[in-house]
């Protein structure tokens, strides 16, 4: 489960205490738009800013600079004020998809240079030989699946819609832990399957649920990954609930709802 | 970690840094048949140049089964640490907890807290699964990429390892490692030795040595022949030190990386 990647300066202010890191990646990337590789690098750098997405910023001499059109468009960002390509392959233009810091901050002056393209607007990310997506794989954050003895326990409006002592709890750093329950524990005769879908680069495709109880549907309040990328084999056709929307008690103690964004929002 | 003489107080090092943070993990640790520690309230202390360490609040410790000793080391950064003797039945082990009683101002957060040396004890568990060597790092992370890159490996002048097909493992602070198909080694050259290294986020690994014109290299290649299930791709792959070796990637010689592993060899 993962937002959806709009990994592009927003225009609003960044805070002044905004931390953010820049290193060299190893890793060979390539961008794919219209069947033509647009971006192609084994000397990028990654851009980690706290609370967002990282982000690849790719030196210009590997970036077809020729299907790079300079748009108007201007926001001011952390790192200066960010200016971005409209991206031309063939008949297909897709507006506003690649930024650069020109001018960056001297904190970013590794940067200068560098393009960065908004990822959900390409057609594909290669790392090596391997399609990534959603984003990059951040170097600094895990995934730990493992399986538990705890007594998880999910009430939604009072009804108990699942109750194990084998779950997985998943670690993943930055988020909340996970309970990941077997479908013979849970109360699957609640649960109706939704068209949403997210994509996680940790985890794989994930696909919802919308749990009934009584006369209220809670919309997507479940999801799971019926077939998670290979390293993350444990967690395969478990069922998860928004610890944010329901009553989890662990071991018989009810815990506090995490504080995500998930708190108001809906996946759609 | 404690140290394990007396030194003098040193000063502190500005880019030294150390991180206190609660796990969410209900983690064990098992000694002579015995549940000494079991906490859903640990706290991973991450230091720089250390493994992480989990601290266990004393009231989730068997505490009547420690014995304080007269060893007391100082850390500049966590203030001086007390020791324990743990028994259980008839196997001890001498200053094998540490704590600190009275940490600085800036270190309360681990007042009152035990550590133990991980490899003194039996087992150590993380939830109902058994960890191995040292806790998992959540900011450290393993991928590995199948890559189509040219890799060719070269020992004493003469190509061992030349492949199309590698698997590249990027693992958080370290180099690049390069898993190459057996196939595509030359595994007349490797003899399996008896020495075995285990690892958290990759499984129990093997080596090999080679001999090469003449010269041997002692377990200058490793490989995981049954990884973790969350490492599968490397299974039964061969990766060289890229410290000792001549690597070529898509016909370019690597520096070589300097690691703790560029004068030392596995044993």
């Amino acid at each position: 489960m993962t937002q959806p990647a709009a990994i592009r300066p927003t225009g609003q202010e960044p805070p002044p205490d905004s931390r953010f890191e820049v290193e060299p990646s190893s890793r060979w990337v390539r961008v794919e738009l219209g069947g033509a590789i647009i971006a192609d690098s084994k000397r990028v750098l990654l851009l980690r800013e706290h609370g967002q997405l990282p982000v690849y910023c790719f030196p210009m001499a590997d970036v077809r600079m020729e299907l790079l059109t300079p748009a108007a468009t201007r926001a001011p960002a952390l790192h200066g004020e960010a200016s971005f390509w409209s991206v031309r392959v063939g008949q297909r233009v897709v507006t506003d998809a690649a930024w650069a810091y020109l001018e960056p901050g001297t904190a970013l002056r590794q940067i200068a240079g560098h393009v960065a393209f908004a990822w959900d607007l390409m057609d594909h990310w290669y790392e090596e030989a391997e399609e990534v997506f959603a984003h990059p794989r951040d170097p600094y954050a895990r995934v730990d699946a493992l399986a538990s003895i705890r007594q998880v326990r999910v009430v939604v409006d009072g009804i108990t819609v699942a109750d194990s002592n084998r779950s997985y709890l998943l670690f993943e750093t930055g988020a909340p832990t996970r309970y990941y329950v077997p479908p013979a524990d849970v109360r699957m005769e609640l649960l109706t399957p939704t068209e949403a879908h997210t994509r996680c680069p940790y985890k794989g495709l994930a696909s919802y649920w919308s749990v009934q109880t009584g006369e209220r549907i809670h919309e997507n309040l479940a999801w799971s990954y019926a077939d998670p990328i290979p390293e993350c084999p444990k967690i395969r056709g478990l069922i998860a609930f928004f610890n944010e929307k329901v009553d989890l008690f662990v071991d018989g103690e009810l815990q506090e709802r995490p504080a995500t964004k998930w708190r108001t929002r809906r996946i759609v | 970690m404690a140290q394990t003489a007396t030194p003098p107080v040193r000063q502190r090092d500005p880019n030294h840094r150390v991180d206190v943070e609660p796990s969410p993990r209900r983690v064990r640790v098992e000694f002579n048949g015995q549940t000494i520690a079991d906490s859903t309230r640990v706290l991973l202390l991450r230091e720089t140049r250390h493994l992480p360490v989990y601290y266990f609040p004393m009231d989730d410790v068997r505490m009547e089964l420690l014995t304080p000793t007269d060893n007391h080391t100082t850390c500049p950064y966590k203030g001086e640490a007390s020791y324990w003797t743990i028994k259980v039945g008839d196997r001890e082990s001498v200053d094998a907890v540490w704590g600190y009683l009275d940490p600085p101002p800036d270190r309360q957060d681990i007042k009152g807290h035990l550590a133990f040396y991980w490899d003194r004890m039996d087992h150590w568990y993380e939830e109902a699964e058994e960890v191995f060597k040292h806790p998992r790092d959540p900011y450290h992370r393993v991928d590995a990429i199948q890559s189509s890159r040219h890799v060719r490996i070269v020992v004493n002048g003469e190509t061992v390892a030349d492949t199309a097909r590698p698997c590249l493992l990027f693992e958080t602070g370290h180099p690049t490692r390069y898993y190459i198909p057996q196939d595509d080694v030359r595994m007349d050259l490797l003899a399996p030795t008896e020495t075995h290294s285990v690892c958290p986020y990759k499984g129990q690994a093997s080596y090999w040595s080679a001999n090469v014109n003449g010269e041997a290299a002692r377990n200058i290649a490793w490989g995981y022949l049954n990884p973790i299930a969350e490492c599968p791709k490397i299974k039964g792959l061969v990766s060289f030190f890229n410290e000792k070796v001549d690597v070529y990637v898509d016909g370019e010689l690597q520096e070589r990386p300097v690691t703790g592993w560029s004068n030392r060899t596995v044993e």
